[in-house]
């Protein structure tokens, strides 16, 4: 079977409904977003809000109960899957949602028989993710230009993922099969991420009302759960890079710009308000609240460039100064983030029985 | 700034003008979307970096440098929505994967006999790092980094290690680099392919340890120090760091069999003296493929500082990786000497370098772009002998000279001379 093959892009099609191939198939049956309104559309629109619903009450352990071959139900479904995420114009629920399905993607990969999933991983990684991607020779399986590698590579702990831990062959990094659908699985999911935010504001219709309101209040119990799991844990508790900077923050110690990007950075992914960041700097002589109130807001993404910030990493704190000890307090963790997750596992463990979920992109191999 | 004081400022600042008005001196260096870019400058009289500038085009930029006539010229390596803007609010679009390569980052043992301090107000030359004068008290020490040729070969090297780099394991175009001169003490490289405009500050970072070996765990590249090698160990035609290992290695051990006394100094620190005479007899066996087995693990080494084939390994890679200014590469809203300039700290154009030509041209030949004219006299405390222009100088210390306005230039603004009366 080849990628020019029909009988291999409409299967394609099938399990991957984000293709664009896909809506324009969908589209082909005239379907308007008002057509589900209609009572014959009943069982679609349940399997539309079905889906939404398990990926945000369950993250990417939805994945699992899926089946490997959707239902023309589901194919048909999957845009009003989308409308409906739009609809809660939350970005938490964007990205359990995107992490949900690039999980149930993976999982299909994964099932695809030996012969052609080569073909498909191609075939996704350059048609659907736009990457620069080649064939490769044995030992390994393909080849992807390094600008690529790292945009979705760099999210992979692992020291094996590090660039200098590869080959590089005239711009290309030498991947196996099975690191492919890693990193396909994680640019699946920017991939979908930026598509649901891409759609933009939706009103949300009659017959929908209902619906939507329901998947909000989900949302909030499911919010408050997981921010109940990360967002008050002691300073004590968080990494020792952390707690200096806090430190020398309350003390009025002269902190450089990176150094307040990153606490500030930090305190944002770990749950705090822009406001509370605020409250925290105005203990400060040189408090200047219009300018503080615009650098955290940018950090959080709530202005220009909507990129929300990441924490950076411990070898970036390194070469700032800012790691404490050299990391000997920290066991290995590669990024406080990291060491902040684990400190809340084991606080939560102590607490309830039930296990947290991962919040980084998940590796399968 | 290194004046030492108004009245050489202000000479060497008129030298300038008259350089940003020739024809020469117009020829500044033109970078791709100008009108995207933020620029800044070091004004001659004041330690203060006026940045946040933006130009349209290259005339308004030409004549603004002609009018204000700086010490130095900086422009972003980024591209920016509004260059103009405050840091937060700049709009990032993108920047050139830039590098830095200056000597003063190497071991070169040159520096330790160059570089000094001196008291201005006694004359006195004392060592370089010294707080205090040893004739008069004074705490106002000043110090001077010399650069020499030594040091500028020094950072070709590195270069060109770099370039080797950037051009097979990233596959980068020549056409895709500008390579100048620093007009101090090394080379900047900008890249700016659409490839990597778009790379943030992690992804840059991996480039950054890819070039140093930075967290490399070389069992990834074939190499396993503890275990006995498996099949697939490194070889010449490899790709990426592969290759690169077993090449370096092989040079090492060749290095060794020719008797050189820094490879064998380097290597003694790590092995007995047996375990490295040793390997004297084991380069020929990898004249065809780099035989990993013949050199002994852990396991075999008697006398344990450290095995054979790590102490190679770790030689190889030292002697491999480009020697940059990691933060420079990583900052992705890094001011960057604008090429085509003058360098306040040396008179010296930063000036581009033809791509191929790097290694025949010796920039203090060819960058020494101030006019001859006038001669000047100065009362220099002391410089170490150097070569502008073809020409040698030096060395002075606590006298009066008489020098073309390049050389003088070039004395003044590292402040180790001051006018002298007529
Ligand atoms: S190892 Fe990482 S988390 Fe620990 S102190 Fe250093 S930078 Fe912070
Ligand atoms: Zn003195
Ligand atoms: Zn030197």
């Amino acid at each position: 079977m080849t990628v020019s093959d029909p009988y291999f892009i409409e299967r394609l099609m099938m399990e991957f409904p984000f293709l664009q191939q896909i809506r324009e198939y969908v589209g082909s049956f005239g379907i308007k977003l008002e057509d589900f309104a209609d009572p014959s559309m009943r069982s679609l629109v349940d399997v539309a809000v079905k889906r939404v619903e398990d990926s945000l009450a369950h993250g990417i352990r939805a994945a699992e109960e899926s089946s490997t071959s959707p239902s023309e139900v589901e194919i048909f479904s999957y845009p009003l899957s989308i409308a409906l995420v739009a609809m809660l114009e939350d970005d938490y629920a964007i990205r359990r949602f995107a992490a949900s399905e690039a999980e149930r993607y993976a999982k299909i990969l994964e099932k695809i028989d030996r012969s052609s999933v080569r073909d498909i991983l191609h075939y996704v990684a350059t048609q659907v993710l736009g990457m620069r991607v080649k064939l490769a020779q044995p030992p390994y399986e393909f080849e992807m230009h390094f600008a690529d590698y790292l945009k979705h590579a760099t999210r992979l702990n692992e020291p094996r993922w590090k660039l200098v831990n590869r080959t590089l062959k005239r711009g290309y990094v030498l991947l196996t099969r099975p690191e492919m659908a890693t990193l396909i699985k994680n640019a699946l999911e920017t991939h979908i991420e930026e598509r649901l935010r891409a759609v933009g504001r939706l009103g949300v219709p009659d017959f929908l009302k209902e619906h939507v309101q329901r998947l909000k209040q989900l949302l909030e119990t499911r919010r408050w759960r997981e921010v109940k799991l990360g967002e008050r844990l002691a300073p004590e508790l968080w990494p020792p890079c952390m707690q200096a900077l806090k430190q020398r923050l309350l003390a009025g110690e002269a902190v450089s710009h990176f150094g307040n990007f990153t606490i500030a950075a930090f305190l944002i992914n770990i749950g705090w308000t822009t406001d509370e960041i605020i409250q925290m700097y105005s203990q400060r002589g040189d408090f200047d609240e219009r300018i503080a109130r615009y650098q955290v807001e940018h950090i959080a993404g709530q202005r220009g460039s909507r990129t929300k910030y990441t924490v950076p990493r411990c070898a970036t704190l390194q070469t700032h100064g800012l790691c404490i000890e050299n990391g000997r307090l920290c066991g290995d963790v590669k990024s406080p983030m990291q060491y902040y997750r684990r400190q809340a596992r084991r606080a939560a463990a102590g607490k309830r029985r039930e296990e947290p979920e991962a919040q980084t992109k998940a590796e399968n191999v | 700034m290194s004046f030492l004081s108004q009245d050489e400022a202000l000479l060497v600042h008129h030298l300038f003008k008259e350089y940003y008005r020739s024809s020469r001196g117009r020829e500044i260096f033109e970078p791709r979307f100008i009108e995207r870019r933020e620029f800044g400058y070091m004004p001659f009289g004041q330690k203060v970096l006026v940045r946040h500038l933006g130009f349209k085009d290259m005339n308004e930029l030409k004549r603004a440098i002609e009018r204000i006539t700086p010490l130095h010229v900086y422009r972003s390596a980024a591209l920016y929505h509004f260059p103009t803007a405050p840091m937060g609010e700049k709009g990032w679009i993108g920047a050139e994967l830039i590098f830095d390569i200056d000597a003063d980052h190497l071991p070169t043992r040159c520096k330790k006999e160059h570089d000094f301090a001196y008291c201005p107000s006694c004359g006195t030359i004392l060592e370089y790092g010294s707080k205090t004068c040893a004739g008069c008290g004074s705490q106002e020490v000043r110090k001077v980094e010399w650069v020499c040729e030594g040091c500028i070969s020094a950072a070709r090297t590195e270069l060109l290690k770099l370039m080797d780099f950037l051009e097979n394991d990233f596959d980068i175009k020549p056409e895709d680099m500008v390579i100048s001169f620093s007009g101090n003490r090394g080379y900047h490289l900008a890249v700016y392919s659409d490839d990597v405009l778009e790379l943030d500050r992690v992804a840059r970072q991996e480039i950054v340890e890819y070039l140093t070996a930075t967290n490399m765990d070389i069992s990834f590249h074939g190499l396993a120090l503890r275990s006995k090698l498996r099949e697939a160990v490194p070889d010449y035609t490899d790709y990426g760091w592969r290759g690169r290992l077993a090449r370096s290695a092989y040079e090492v051990l060749t290095l060794v069999r020719q008797g050189n006394q820094e490879t064998r100094d380097k290597l003694l620190e790590l092995l007995s003296e047996e375990d490295l005479n040793e390997l004297e007899e084991i380069s020929p066996l990898w004249s065809e493929r780099a035989r990993w087995d013949t050199l002994k693990t852990k396991k075999a080494a008697r006398h344990v500082k450290q095995d054979q084939l790590s102490a190679v390994i770790k030689h190889a890679i030292e002697r491999s990786i480009a020697n940059i200014d990691n933060v420079v590469t990583m900052d992705v809203h890094r001011l960057l000497r604008l090429s085509n300039t003058l360098n306040g700290k040396t008179g010296l154009l930063a000036a581009v370098m033809p791509y191929d030509q790097l290694q025949e041209i010796n920039p203090f030949e060819y960058f020494a772009v101030l006019p001859e004219e006038p001669t000047i006299n100065l009362w220099v405390v002391s410089s170490p002998r150097f070569s502008l222009a073809g020409n040698i100088y030096g060395p002075y210390r606590n006298e009066r000279v008489k020098l073309p306005a390049y050389a003088a230039a070039y004395l003044l603004c590292k402040g180790v001379a001051r006018l002298a009366e007529h």
